[in-house]
């Protein structure tokens, strides 16, 4: 294995032909701060709901009444939720009191996947996370999964609905990087960029959505208002 | 066998170009598609200046890569391994199969009786070793779980574009497949419909894989991540609920810090598919922690050369190690248009394929494949990593002509009488003369240029005459008028 | 046309045009002393070398190539009337002389080679001929070696409109190639001849009653496969196009004036 990794090495730095060394890029300062944030939103969900994402705007205090409206009907039953989250606890409260009979179908990411790895993938219809930014140029939501939200929360579930607050939006990627300075040792095991639900067009270039993840993707908002 | 012009011992690429040259249909899949993606990614772009911008950032940054390769290797290893990530290096392709196979048994426990269920992200780099063909040998249960991907294995055919691999197949052939091949599925032409019941299939299958395979878009030395990007959600579910991941990433795949994704990300995605972003972009910086409750307990990157350092070592083809495979010169490649991904008998079709197959397996292997261009340029204009592919197609040709058994064949004896009758500008004139004199007698088919084209005919005279009887009238005049 | 003391060009003339289609060279010839020049024609000239270059006889291009590098001693500009022979001039010559005693001379030969549309374009400035009307379009078949190796699009539209005052067209997917390729035509006939077919359709379509490009190779495909299929659209070179039909308007004016 080390003989491989020396050969291949070694190759390559004793190569005749050095490639001509380039300088580094000049310090990137982000995006110009001009743009006002009723204008970056606005970008946000044009471009959210250009990749087919539903777009929910509320406040802290109506989300989960608005979100339950904005729901397909049937409204989805089998519900994966954190057992830690704060959100997942307000969202709870209001499923149960909309709708009575789905107490017994909430499922709390609890234990580890093996548990309900399952349940997963055969019955639950839905799934609550929070999402911790959003860049308006592309219409995505950044997702960091943790012992609160694991990794599989929003891939698995036909339907991902996804919180986000206002106040965390950027402009672009290269702004969020910048704002996280992340280093290999604060860096989260995984990190998402999720700009809409699954698709495909492998099929003579027809787009069609759900081919393995999210069928549907649902994103709440949440403004100060 | 029909002529052939080349010394190649196996025939090839001339015959499976007929073959598909003779279906309407197929040629139509390819031109109705090529031409789709080539107009997504013309949308994706601004304009002219916006793509010449991203492309100089992308080129900038991959060069900068090479330019410090082997110290990224070693400190990508470094952050991956702090991180938990194990690494591992390859020489070849068979090295790096027998690697990943001795990974899954250590990892899996055996259970009598039941084979290792693996299940695959899209991955170019585990096509080009084969990976698939070695570990069902050994017994185990690959299965393909990108759409595209999933129908190709499932009719047992191989990928024909890097990006779109059923590019091929119309949904009626797909529709036929499932009905035959998938218990308990009737025939529908309803794309929704046939990619739910993939969505069914394989579901189940992510459900109790035992390992997942991934191939990396980039590897991020300064953080030690793997970057995986995608529209669909197989490659996050392969890389995430199987309980032992394997990422194959080519040494070209490594680039030096997080902020150099985004230009990479958005010149890849525009390039390729014409989106400004995938819907999944999947960073993978660890296996699962101790308090975290999902992902892989264990995460293997497998670092692979194949032909690689020596295209490192090659000052003409070392540019080819940008490649971001992103597929733009396949789908502005008038010949990929006509014939697809298949009649190039590669991994890797199309310029791309034409320049770094012959490094992968050999210039006599791929020979032929570099005949297959007719050098108009449209490969390189899109290429966002700017790697002059058509003068290193034409630089191909150079190296082929050189082997022995080529440059004592017949087209090298073609050419050194060409040398002969241009080199010499008397001799030239006189047979050319000849030629134009002789005209009644030059053939009015001449293979291979007829039978669907009719063959010029030699003028009276030529324009070396012509132009020495026009100087004597200007010089005559110009005597008169003085 | 020419008046005072006139512009001193060379004209390279190719070897396709040479034992093919000396017309079009006549022609170019011919458009090029009507609008002021002085042409010279050196007769040592033979082939610029491209098709051994392309094929990957590096060498064997090497030694024709040299040759016409010694032709054009006066600094005068070197009027091609070939997109891919100009290309090969333009852009490979410096790489194919890199390492060569000739380095100089060939960058030196490079720099002047303009090809004859970009140069007809810059000769004719300020010429106007009145708009027709008429039904006759006249559609443009751009080489790949021009569009892209020269980076000229389709400079063949305005010069057609200024010279003829003809409408003029591209075909739908003008920037695919017409399939000749050089020696690609003979290497891989099959298929050279499918995508030379697709052109062809793609030209017929647009109804045009003239088919001009500035380049006999993918001219020699086109008119092959036309005249294999009986089409009635024959393409001809541009040169030809615009000189026939200047004389036709002087021809006219003598019969008004």
């Amino acid at each position: 294995m080390s003989l491989s990794r020396n050969a291949i090495l070694n190759r390559l730095r004793e190569s005749k032909v050095p490639p001509p060394s380039v300088a580094p890029p000049p310090l990137n300062t982000g995006s110009a701060k001009g743009d006002d944030a009723q204008a970056t939103m606005t970008r946000f969900t044009i471009q959210l709901e250009a990749a087919h994402a539903q777009v929910i705007r509320a406040s802290a205090a109506d989300w989960p009444h608005r979100l339950l409206s904005a729901l397909p009907a049937p409204m989805p039953k089998q519900w994966l939720l954190s057992d830690t989250h704060p959100l997942s606890n307000t969202w709870a409260a209001a499923l149960q009191h909309a709708v009575p009979d789905t107490e017994a179908t909430l499922c709390r990411y609890a234990s580890c996947v093996e548990g309900v790895k399952q349940a997963l993938f055969q019955t639950i219809e839905a799934s609550l996370t929070s999402a911790q930014a959003a860049i308006a140029e592309t219409g995505t939501l950044v997702l960091e999964p943790s012992p609160d939200e694991p990794r599989l929360m929003s891939l698995v579930p036909p339907l991902h609905v996804a919180v986000v607050n206002a106040s965390t939006l950027v402009a672009t990627f290269t702004d969020y990087l910048m704002q996280r300075q992340w280093t290999a040792t604060t860096i989260p095991t995984n990190i998402v960029l999720i700009s809409g639900p699954s698709k495909t067009a492998d099929i003579q270039q027809t787009l069609a959505y759900g081919a393995h993840g999210p069928k549907a993707l649902y994103v709440v908002i949440l403004t100060d208002a | 066998m029909t002529a052939h012009t080349s010394s190649d011992a196996q025939p090839g690429f001339r015959e499976r170009a007929i073959q598909v040259l003779a279906s309407p249909d197929l040629q139509e899949n390819f031109h109705d598609a090529m031409a789709f993606l080539r107009q997504k990614r013309a949308s994706a772009f601004a304009d002219e200046e916006h793509f010449q911008r991203l492309q100089a950032e992308s080129q900038r940054i991959k060069q900068e890569a090479l330019s410090q390769l082997p110290d990224l290797l070693e400190t990508l290893e470094a952050r991956c391994t702090v991180n938990g990530i194990q690494v591992h290096w390859a020489e070849t392709g068979a090295e790096a199969c027998d690697l990943i196979r001795q990974i899954i048994e250590a990892h899996v426990p055996h259970r009598e009786g039941q084979p290792i269920r693996v299940i695959k992200g899209k991955s170019m780099a585990t096509e080009e070793i084969g990976l698939n063909t070695h570990l069902e040998q050994h017994g185990m249960h690959c299965l393909e779980s990108d759409m595209g991907e999933f129908i190709v294995q499932l009719a047992k055919q191989s990928p024909s574009h890097i990006i779109m691999p059923a590019i091929h197949l119309r949904k009626q052939e797909i529709a036929r497949l499932f009905s035959e091949k998938l218990p308990d599925t009737p025939y529908t032409e309803d794309v929704d419909r046939l990619i739910g019941i993939g969505r069914q299939v394989l579901r189940e299958q992510f459900e109790k894989a035992d390992v997942g395979i991934s191939g990396v878009n980039f590897a991020i030395a300064d953080t030690g991540t793997l970057c995986l990007l995608e529209n669909e959600g197989n490659g996050r579910l392969s890389t995430t609920a199987p309980d032992l991941h394997i990422a194959v990433c080519g040494i070209e795949k490594v680039i030096p810090r997080l902020s150099d994704l985004p230009p990479l990300l958005s010149v890849l995605t525009r390039s390729a598919t014409g989106q400004a972003i995938t819907t999944y972009v999947n960073l993978i910086s660890s296996p699962r922690r101790l308090d975290e409750k999902d992902g892989p307990s264990a995460v293997h990157l497998v670092l692979l050369d194949n032909g690689r350092s020596r295209m490192f070592q090659d000052a003409e083809l070392q540019a080819t190690l940008r490649c971001i495979r992103c597929g733009a010169c396949m789908n502005h490649c008038p010949v990929y248009a006509k014939i697809g991904g298949h009649a190039y008998g590669s991994v890797y079709p199309g310029p791309i394929g034409q320049v770094i197959m012959p490094q992968i397996e050999g210039i006599r292997a791929h020979g032929e494949m570099t005949e297959a261009c007719s050098l108009n340029g449209a490969c390189g204009e899109v290429c966002p990593v700017g790697i002059p592919l058509p003068d290193l197609i034409r630089e191909q040709r150079e190296r082929r002509a050189q082997l022995p058994e080529y440059s004592r064949g017949k087209e090298a004896w073609i050419w050194r009488l060409w040398v002969l009758g241009y080199r010499h500008p008397q001799l030239y004139r006189i047979w050319s003369r000849v030629v134009t004199q002789l005209r009644r007698l030059s053939p009015r088919r001449l293979r291979p240029w007829s039978p669907s084209r009719a063959v010029p005919r030699p003028a009276r005279q030529t324009l070396h005459e012509r132009m020495k009887a026009h100087a004597a009238q200007m010089n005559t005049s110009g005597k008169h008028s003085r | 046309m020419s008046q005072g003391s006139k512009r001193d060009v060379y004209v390279f003339g190719t070897c396709l045009i040479d034992v093919l289609y000396p017309d079009a060279g006549m022609d170019t010839v011919h458009l090029l002393e009507y609008f002021g020049c002085q042409v010279h024609f050196p007769q040592d000239q033979t082939c610029c070398g491209q098709p051994a270059f392309n094929s990957g006889f590096r060498r064997e291009a090497l030694k024709v190539a040299e040759i016409q590098l010694a032709l054009f001693t006066e600094p005068w500009p070197i009027v091609v009337p070939s997109g891919s022979c100009a290309s090969m001039f333009r852009h490979d010559y410096p790489a194919l002389f890199a390492e060569h005693p000739l380095a100089t001379q060939a960058k030196d030969v490079a720099s002047r080679v303009v090809e004859l549309t970009a140069f007809l374009l810059t000769l004719t400035e300020g010429y106007a001929s009145p708009p027709k009307e008429t039904d006759a379009t006249v559609v443009a078949h751009t080489s790949c070696s021009a569009r892209r190796g020269l980076g000229q699009g389709a400079l063949a539209l305005a010069l057609i409109r200024r010279l003829s005052g003809k409408p003029a067209t591209e075909p739908e997917e003008a920037e695919a190639c017409c399939g000749f390729g050089g020696t690609f035509a003979v290497k891989q006939p099959e298929l050279s001849a499918a995508m030379t077919a697709s052109k062809c359709h793609a030209l017929q379509a647009t109804g045009a009653a003239h088919l001009v490009s500035g380049d006999c190779g993918c001219l020699m495909s086109l008119n092959g496969y036309l005249e294999q299929s009986g089409a009635a659209l024959k393409g001809e070179h541009i040169a030809s196009f615009l000189w026939r039909e200047l004389q036709n308007r002087t021809a006219r004016k003598g019969v008004s004036g």
